[in-house]
């Protein structure tokens, strides 16, 4: 997996100009690339799905002299087709190391560490309560009635809400996502200044 | 781009592992081109995070769910904090931060009999209109009129009447749109109180939208002709309530 490409500066500016001749889109282009692509080999089942996702980016800027004059159409696309070979590695990879573990394309199954399940909360409860209270009352109050309630009442529930502040049910549930990524940020800096056990 | 109906239909199964091959790699394809087919992935993660802590999910989405979905550090955390948020969440409804309806007046003068009568007619009317609920599940929120009003010392005593709307046949309800004054305790939620003419109140849960804004909807069949006052309370994080100074008032014609 490792191949430890050597990348120059030359060939990551390369790259950036290939994403968007504005350096300013280009870095936001490559952010957005990186981050999806870690999503997908996420939810392939990667748990090194971020080295994976850099490894791919290391293959393609290593290639992006000669991609770039050729390729046409939208350079994410081009990522995706490396990202599935480099993928195909990680499996074999896997295969080789965990025998036991069955590995197909599609995904490639680990065990769960016990601690994830278990119900023991408390430092994130904590910081929870912290990170609430650093949000604007009207998103504090808004995610904190999204969340409520039950089955149909909460279906109800957010109908009326979607109705006070005027948005349709889609836009609510995409506003209370926001919130609601923007109070985890908050708890994960949270939880790394808590000293450790 | 606005993801089509499809793409927005695939994510779900496509986060639970249930599409082929070649529709699971089309949709990669478009997670990589489509900011908001992206966030409808993180929007559809996120609700199956809090199915699978609420016991939601179908026994065969809850095994694929512990054996593949959570296989990354990031999802675990995730998770954890999913955990978290439902359980504060659920504590605060215990402990009535969340703002709620309540009928505190009319019923605390009712006598035993007709608060039975009363208990038997409301769990008739919850049933009715959870069949109707049902029955509407699919429909966008409905049709509502809109009122301006500004909680603030009242205007009545200088000959300014209060605002009035009508409401038209088909309407769901009444949005009131509130300009609240300046409150120094920091509100998570808002109650409005509204009065009619005979006495009987009913109180609301409100939104905050921008600046000193904030948004109550009452249903249609709530609202009463004549004159209705307002008063608005501001809820603190720790669920004690604060009276904003003022009153509002509109007439159902």
């Amino acid at each position: 997996m490792n191949k430890k490409w050597v990348l120059t500066q030359g060939e990551f500016d390369s790259l950036l100009n290939w994403l968007d001749p504005d350096p300013e889109q280009a870095g936001r282009k490559y952010e957005a690339i990186r981050t999806r692509l870690i999503k997908i080999f996420a939810i392939r089942g990667c748990r090194e799905a971020e080295d994976i996702a850099d490894e791919t980016i290391n293959r393609v800027t290593a290639r992006v002299a000669e991609v770039a004059a050729e390729y046409s159409g939208d350079p994410a696309l081009y990522f995706y087709g490396v990202a599935q070979k480099v993928l195909l590695e990680y499996g074999r990879k896997i295969s080789g190391r965990l025998a036991h573990v069955s590995v197909d394309s599609a995904s490639i199954t680990l065990s769960i560490p016990a601690q994830v399940l278990a119900e023991d909360i408390e430092p994130e409860y904590q910081c929870l309560e912290h990170c609430l209270s650093q949000l604007a009352p009207a998103n504090r109050g808004l995610v904190m009635r999204y969340y409520q309630q039950d089955k149909q009442a909460k279906i109800d529930h957010r109908k009326m809400l979607a109705t006070e502040l005027g948005i349709a049910l889609n836009a609510l549930r995409i506003r209370a996502h926001r919130i609601r990524q923007t109070l985890q940020r908050c708890v994960l800096d949270c939880l790394e200044q808590q000293p450790v056990n | 781009m606005t993801p089509t109906q499809t793409q927005q239909e695939r994510i779900r199964p496509y986060l639970l592992g249930e599409l082929s091959d070649a529709a699971r790699e089309e949709i990669e394809r478009e997670l990589l081109i489509n900011e908001e087919l992206f966030e409808e992935l993180l929007v559809t993660e996120a609700e199956l995070t809090d199915e699978y802590i609420q016991s939601k999910l179908a026994a065969d989405e809850r095994t694929y769910f512990e054996q593949h979905f959570l296989a990354t550090p990031e999802r675990q955390q995730n998770l954890r904090f999913a955990r978290a948020l439902n359980r504060y969440v659920t504590n605060a409804g215990d402990r009535n931060i969340l703002p709620v309806a309540v009928v505190p007046s009319f019923w605390s003068t009712r006598t035993f009999l007709f608060r039975t009568t009363a208990a038997i007619v409301a769990v008739i009317a919850i049933v009715a209109v959870g069949w109707l609920g049902l029955r509407q599940r699919t429909s966008a929120p409905g049709n509502f009129a809109t009122l301006n009003l500004v909680i603030g010392v009242s205007e009545r005593g200088k000959g300014t009447p209060p605002s009035a709307v009508k409401l038209p046949r088909d309407a769901d309800g009444l949005r009131i749109l509130l300009r609240v004054p300046d409150q120094s305790l920091p509100a998570v939620g808002y109650r409005v109180e509204v009065a009619n003419e005979s006495g009987q109140s009913k109180s609301y849960a409100a939104s905050a939208l921008e600046g000193q804004l904030i948004s109550v909807v009452i249903p249609a069949a709530e609202l009463k002709r004549g004159l209705n006052s307002v008063k608005v309370f501001a809820i603190s994080a720790s669920g004690k309530e604060q009276r904003l100074t003022g009153n509002g008032s509109f007439v159902v014609e």
